[in-house]
């Protein structure tokens, strides 16, 4: 494999940046590419659904904008559009620089990454028209959960013949997160696949599988990925070591064995010995999160002026400290006493969010700022709207996330007593919800300012590339 | 054995065990459960959706309904679901078996309706549906005007009865579509009874009016005098001290209301 790898390197065009690099330029920034537009979408949905939960009569009258369709449209765009496709890219492309190898058949990943996109306009729209499935975080219906899957074998697939292929003998701790990412979501989607879709399980066991996979999609996939690429970026920007890398080991075994369960609540409608099961392995978690805590702490060695002098690194050391919150919050709401109090409120959609977008959305930002320019040979056109974009996205996250999880506890609590009317209960949540929707604005024009400069490298980069080849093409045919 | 081989293996290990765990187990568990005689009463339990109940959960399933409502109930000890009324037992995987799928959502910024069925009447949930103020004021959900049509006033005897800032104007009258139909009609599927071995009931006494008084402020009047809320069936529950059954009381088996009245 690897000579046959090694010999495509005398086709590059290029020689003056690695091989390995060219090799996975296009998926990758196509993958990105589509991954930020998908981003801009979902969070334009989720505005308007968060504007709908406070404002129920706005739009009211068309089907398809009704908040279930919105907000389900919004998660499923989110994840599938943005999250997995910028797992992807990522993926691809630390496989291929810490292996120092070429990237399987670009190509194909390339038409892949497109078909996947095609997949994701049929979910959004078979949501929108009413055919979702609902399962939450597995939204989008047969025919597009099938094109979503084919396309991910082949791209996860391609990316893990080149990791086998690696040609450097090193072995780091963030290719390990982003291999085992690639198979884990291969085996949970499969398994939700066959149980939902093509044999659907009996009753409730739908829910628990669905429940499992959302779970494993989130805190394994998604998770892997975001850990991997601040651990590829950490002692790349500061120049010193992972400390350690037995620690970042160890946290992926354990992370593995313990985040793998179904987040099932404590009332939840399942056998006992489940809820049980899920509960002691959302306990545990707090294994890898003290391993994590401990990582970022002694990596970052109080050497807070180096951490602020990249917007990766800064990006990278924000998307740590979110997912230690997110973590905790998640054991929070698995000790059963406060399970029970906190299940059903926006304090569980809080810790969601925060794990997809201030965690993982910003995991991802950092490698982007740090890959893109590199990749495209190029630097960022608008620093300054890098700043605004960090600046505003993280406020956007804080805001909504405080104000969830105060109007979540606040919620479980009036719940919890009987006497308390619904309704008050529900009034008690609109002042929350209106506040998140001012995070969520923040948070879009950040993904705005985002966008503009991704898009306005990449379209510097295809006019050079025109550019290019139609001086190539004229000299060619001077030449005859 | 080489570092990548033992990774690897842990890996699997873990993917494995945890499949087997949430995956495998339960499917030999519960994967083949049947319909069971409910105890202390000849009836079958659970009881399949007629077609028109079907149809109306594709409905609930489509909008997304169960973004907002869940269809779970806690048990008395962890929870005030069933003190405030929203059903008298908690649910058990043994009440989902004809549900394909299961919509048992996990958010309430609505109320429960796992029960609402033995709650609220059809033409109640017509008018929550087309206007939820006019049930409950001060409701955050939205109207589902889309699912119910305006028209001249005709022969329908379906028309909703509807107060006066909400009601259609002179010589119009709403009436519900097809799918307003079907998604009331599985509303009112929405029925958690059955007594079963592992929930032996204590005697709970739900409020009376139990989706008002869950629902409606103390201080502000109900929105609609003219449709009075359907008493709750297990109102007249009672338990028989001392006998075997005393922690199982029995249900009364509630009229099903007449749907366009």
């Amino acid at each position: 494999m690897s000579t046959r790898l090694n010999n495509r390197t005398a086709d590059s065009a290029e020689c003056s940046t690695p091989e390995y690099d060219n090799s996975c330029r296009i998926p990758v920034v196509l993958l990105w590419a589509g991954a930020t537009l998908w981003l801009v979408v979902a969070i334009a949905f989720r505005v308007l659904a968060s504007v709908k939960l406070h404002e129920p009569n706005f739009l009211a009258d068309t089907a398809w904008v009704s908040y279930g369709r919105i907000e389900a449209v919004a998660s499923f765009m989110q994840t599938y559009g943005f999250a997995l496709q910028a797992s992807l890219g990522t993926a691809l492309w630390i496989l291929c620089r810490s292996g120092r190898t070429q990237l399987f058949e670009g190509r194909i990943v390339s038409l892949a990454s497109v078909f996947w996109n095609g997949g994701v306009i049929l979910g959004g729209i078979s949501i929108l028209l009413g055919n979702s499935t609902g399962f939450e975080g597995f939204e989008m219906p047969t025919t597009a959960a099938s094109i979503l899957g084919v396309c991910w074998l082949v791209i996860a697939g391609c990316g893990l013949i080149t990791f086998v292929a690696r040609n450097e003998s090193e072995d780091f701790p963030s290719q390990w997160f982003i291999a085992c990412s690639l198979i884990w979501f291969l085996g949970v989607y499969i398994t939700a696949y066959v149980l939902l879709f093509l044999v659907p399980a009996r009753g409730i066991l739908q829910s628990a599988i669905a429940s499992w996979y959302s779970q494993n999609l989130s805190q394994i996939v998604l998770g892997f990925v975001g850990l991997g690429s601040v651990f590829y970026l950490l002692p790349k920007l500061l120049e010193r070591p992972l400390h350690t890398r037995q620690i970042a080991f160890f946290v992926l075994f354990t992370l593995a064995l313990t985040a793998s369960g179904a987040n099932l609540h404590i009332n939840a409608p399942f056998p006992a010995w489940m809820v049980n099961a899920s509960c002691v392995l959302g306990i545990l978690t707090c294994i890898p999160l003290t391993a994590v805590g401990l990582i970022a702490w002694k990596t970052a060695d109080r050497d807070f002026r180096s951490l602020d002098s990249n917007i990766s690194l800064r990006c990278s050391f924000a998307a740590l400290i979110f997912w230690m919150v997110a973590m905790a919050q998640a054991i929070v709401s698995t000790v059963p006493s406060l399970s029970a109090l906190v299940s059903f409120t926006v304090f569980v959609a809080a810790q969601k969010r925060l794990f997809l977008e201030g965690f993982f959305a910003l995991a991802m930002f950092a490698l982007i700022y740090h890959a893109t320019p590199q990749l495209l040979r190029k630097p960022w056109p608008y620093r300054r709207l890098i700043q605004v974009h960090f600046w505003l996205f993280v406020t956007g996250v804080f805001l909504s996330h405080l104000v969830l999880l105060i109007g979540g506890v606040n919620q479980g609590t009036l719940l919890a007593d009987p006497k308390t009317a619904f309704a008050i209960v529900m009034n008690a949540l609109l002042p929350p919800l209106r506040f998140d929707t001012v995070g969520l604005v923040l948070v879009l024009l950040s993904i705005f300012a985002f966008a503009a400069n991704f898009f306005t490298i990449l379209g510097a980069s295809l006019r050079n590339s025109a550019a290019r080849l139609n001086v190539e093409l004229l000299s060619k045919e001077s030449g005859s | 054995m080489s570092k990548s081989t033992f990774l690897c293996l842990a890996l699997v290990f873990s993917f494995i065990l945890s499949w087997i765990v949430f995956v495998l187990v339960p499917l030999i568990q519960l994967g083949n459960v049947q319909q069971t005689i409910s105890l202390n009463e000849d009836t079958r339990y659970p009881v399949e959706r007629s077609g028109l109940a079907q149809e109306g959960a594709h409905i609930y399933r489509a909008n997304g309904c169960n973004a907002c409502h869940t269809q779970q109930l806690a048990p008395v000890n962890t929870g005030s679901d069933i003190a405030r009324g929203w059903g008298t037992r908690r649910t058990l995987a043994y009440d989902y078996i004809f549900d394909n799928p299961p919509l048992i959502g996990s958010q309430r910024i609505g109320p429960d309706l796992a029960n609402i069925g033995m709650r609220a009447d059809l033409n109640t949930l017509l008018v929550h549906l087309y206007a939820p103020r006019v049930i409950v004021a001060g409701s955050i959900m939205p109207p589902y005007r889309f699912l119910f049509e305006t028209r001249p006033v005709g022969n329908s005897g379906n028309a909703l009865r509807l107060p006066k800032p909400f009601a259609a104007k002179e010589g119009y009258e709403v009436i519900p579509r097809p799918e307003g139909v079907a998604l009331a009609s599985y509303l009112m599927s929405l029925r958690v009874e059955g007594t079963l071995y592992e929930t032996p009931r204590k005697n709970v006494s739900a409020a009376p009016d139990a989706f008002q008084n869950a629902a409606v402020p103390k201080n502000s009047k109900p929105g609609n005098p003219s449709m009075p809320m359907r008493e709750p069936a297990n109102t007249s529950l009672k338990s028989e001290q001392g006998s075997t059954q005393s922690a199982i009381p029995q249900i009364v088996p509630s009229a099903v209301p007449n749907a366009f009245e």
